[in-house]
């Protein structure tokens, strides 16, 4: 799990190498836009692979973050489902909230995921989403008077 | 003692809208930094764009506020539930959850808070001295010394975050890479935007933030399945620590602020190691060392002033050099640049109305803690039982609204979603996110000091070898490069100093 994570952190670094080749690089008394983040790019690649080495090289150990960051065990994917279907109402949300306006589309998001973590019945969802959306909305947008869409409810008032 | 500013900015401070500010910062921060999971950082990323309304001094006001609550809020959950909001609360559950089993929970939460606002009194008076004769004298600092400075702070964090230099410098490289996008600071280019005009205006601290510590940890929440937390029952009547309890805790709360203030103003998870230095000075201090581990108040009093101390520490480098060096400093200072304010040495001299009004409000804080927290910590308890299928999705709500206000633009909530993901994988394969963050904000400073530096030295790098201060910087930056990447059998050697192995300090 770690030498993919380090692949991925790798195939990154190539990504950011081949865009910063792309920006002007300028010379040491006129630096260009692109001298630091090359700078950073071939650190990372270098870092990176050494990283990459070492997790192959090496046999594989309990994972300890050791910065005292919780761990998760990577003990297969149970529970996973759940968290893929979470992430796809945060998705979903994102893509409609604009249309359907932010009261009725956190009343959505809310219940679906009360169901998602397991809050069984239709009517505690409800209570929840209704309560979480009116209060972030009254926070955000009357008190702190930061716009909001308000989709379909435009039209009522 | 620069009485006449610090009058100055009680009287800022103290007018209504500053005031309620303040009660709502500290009592946001505690209800945040109550709920199992959500730590200090967590809690102040969440409630952050609740701060972006006000003006810039209340901002921050309300922003001092919801950082001591929420860090009283984590010592709540070490002691209550045995679930440390942050690592920092981790020594706290060793003796701090033991009292609450013996029924002596009001008793561990009064000491906790009373030796936080000791610790955090006193040490607001060092920030006070400190932080402003220190950005005076940072002001002869040029760009070569301030990029050293800089450098050598992330690499000592570096070293002392995780197990591995290694993968803590690879995710400050990750954080530095993700601060290029969008317009460079020197030409206004636009940089790696791939034509979206979202990109083009760069990619905010605070959704990264709030995924990185909030979503992530929703996230592990749903993948752990936790069921509602058990909570040791605490009454009001039992507040009250007993004369003995009392007697008990008064030098470990002194000897842990005057531990703590010191290690805060250096580079590195200061307020972790702090607490850890603590409990070790005060098993070796204590007539009772066999209680240690089984409910000893000194276990509870000493970390936990520490803590506040290294803490408020934190916030002299902040203020007086503009280097975050722990998240919350890096709250802070996403904070001021929201406002167009930017952290340098500066700061003092150019807004003393807000460092000084902040210094006042901290005061004011810390106080307001105090009074607010313990009455109303059966309250505060009765949160930690909401069950975490209504918590997590309200949290949620609460990051993803917070994420979309931030710029009106549902990109902030894709990047929140990504860095959740991100975050959750580091926890996943064991990689640091503290550097990242730190990187993040850094790099506009990172790079404006390099640049300047190689446009003063006009190409010829022996132009740093001239300047004295800047060459003994990079020399010391050198020798922590090595120290990490060579240094591993030496660091063993004083591995009861490191943050990886707490339990064996016990």
């Amino acid at each position: 799990m770690s030498a993919l994570y380090e692949i991925g952190v790798l195939l990154f670094c190539l990504f950011y190498i081949y865009s910063a080749l792309r920006i002007p690089f300028g010379t040491l008394a006129e630096p260009g836009p692109g001298f630091f983040p090359l700078i950073l790019a071939f650190l990372g690649l270098a870092v990176s692979l050494a990283l990459l080495v070492s997790t192959l090289w090496r046999r594989p150990r309990t994972q300890e973050s050791g910065s005292g960051e919780k761990v998760v065990p990577a003990t297969g994917f149970g529970g996973g489902r759940d968290l893929i279907v979470f992430v796809a109402a945060i998705v979903v949300f994102g893509l409609c909230f604009e249309t359907v306006g932010v009261v009725l589309g956190l009343i959505i998001l809310t219940v679906a995921l009360c169901r998602i973590c397991g809050l069984e019945g239709w009517r505690k969802p409800l209570v929840v989403g209704v309560v979480t959306s009116l209060s972030v909305y009254a926070v955000f947008a009357l008190i702190f008077k930061i716009p909001m869409p308000n989709g379909p409810l435009d039209l009522l008032f | 003692m620069p009485i006449s500013e610090l009058m100055a900015g009680f009287a800022s401070a103290l007018t209504p809208a500053n005031l309620l500010a303040c009660f709502l910062g500290a009592f946001l921060g505690t209800v945040t930094g109550v709920l199992p999971g959500i730590g200090p950082a967590a809690a102040m990323s969440l409630l952050l764009p609740v701060t972006f309304g006000l003006p810039p001094a209340t901002s921050l006001i309300m922003l001092a506020g919801i950082f001591y609550g929420a860090m009283y809020g984590g010592s709540t959950t070490s002691i209550l539930l045995n679930m440390p909001g942050e690592t920092a609360s981790m020594v706290t559950c060793f003796d701090g959850y033991q009292m609450a089993k013996k029924g002596r929970a009001g008793a561990a939460l009064a000491v906790s808070a009373i030796g936080s606002w000791v610790a955090g009194t006193a040490s607001i008076v060092g920030l006070m001295l400190f932080a402003p004769t220190l950005a005076k004298a940072a002001l002869v600092l040029g760009p070569a010394e301030y990029f050293g400075l800089a450098l050598l702070g992330v690499l000592v964090l570096n070293n002392l975050t995780g197990d591995s230099f290694l993968k803590a410098t690879a995710m400050l490289l990750i954080g530095l890479m993700i601060s290029t996008v969008g317009p460079d600071i020197i030409s206004g280019a636009s940089r790696f935007s791939f034509g979206n005009q979202d990109l083009m205006d760069g990619i905010d601290v605070i959704p990264v933030l709030m995924g990185l510590f909030g979503l992530s940890e929703v996230f592990v929440g749903i993948k752990e399945k936790a069921a509602a937390a058990e909570v040791c029952k605490v009454k009001f009547r039992d507040l009250y620590p007993t004369r003995a309890e009392v007697s008990r805790s008064i030098w470990p709360i002194l000897r842990g602020t005057a531990i703590g203030f010191p290690i805060g103003l250096l580079p590195g998870p200061a307020h972790i190691l702090s607490t850890f230095i603590s409990y070790r000075i005060e098993k070796g201090a204590s007539s009772h060392p066999e209680e240690f581990g089984h409910g000893a108040i000194e276990g509870v009093a000493g970390p936990e002033s520490a803590n506040n101390a290294a803490s408020t520490g934190a916030m002299v480098p902040l203020f007086a050099l503009g280097l975050p060096f722990t998240v919350q400093a890096a709250i802070m200072i996403s904070a001021l640049r929201t406002h167009g304010i930017n952290p340098s040495p500066l700061l003092i001299s150019q807004h003393p109305e807000i460092f000084w009004a902040v210094i006042a409000s901290m005061y004011m804080g810390n106080v307001m803690l105090l009074i607010l927290n313990l009455p109303l910590v059966g309250v505060f308890a009765s949160l930690i039982k909401t069950p975490p299928p209504v918590l997590l999705p309200v949290i949620t709500v609460i990051m993803v609204i917070g994420s979309y206000s931030l710029n009106g633009s549902v990109f902030d909530v894709w990047m929140l979603l990504l860095f959740g993901m991100v975050g959750y994988a580091m926890k996943w394969v064991g990689y640091p996110s503290v550097p990242l963050i730190i990187g993040l904000v850094l790099g506009p400073l990172f790079e404006e000091s390099m640049m300047q530096s190689l446009v003063l030295a006009r190409g010829d790098l022996s132009f740093f070898l001239h300047r004295p201060i800047a060459t003994g910087i990079f020399t010391l930056t050198l020798l922590v490069v090595l120290w990490g990447l060579v240094g591993r059998s030496a660091r063993k050697a004083v591995r009861g100093l490191s943050v990886e192995d707490g339990a064996e300090m016990v």
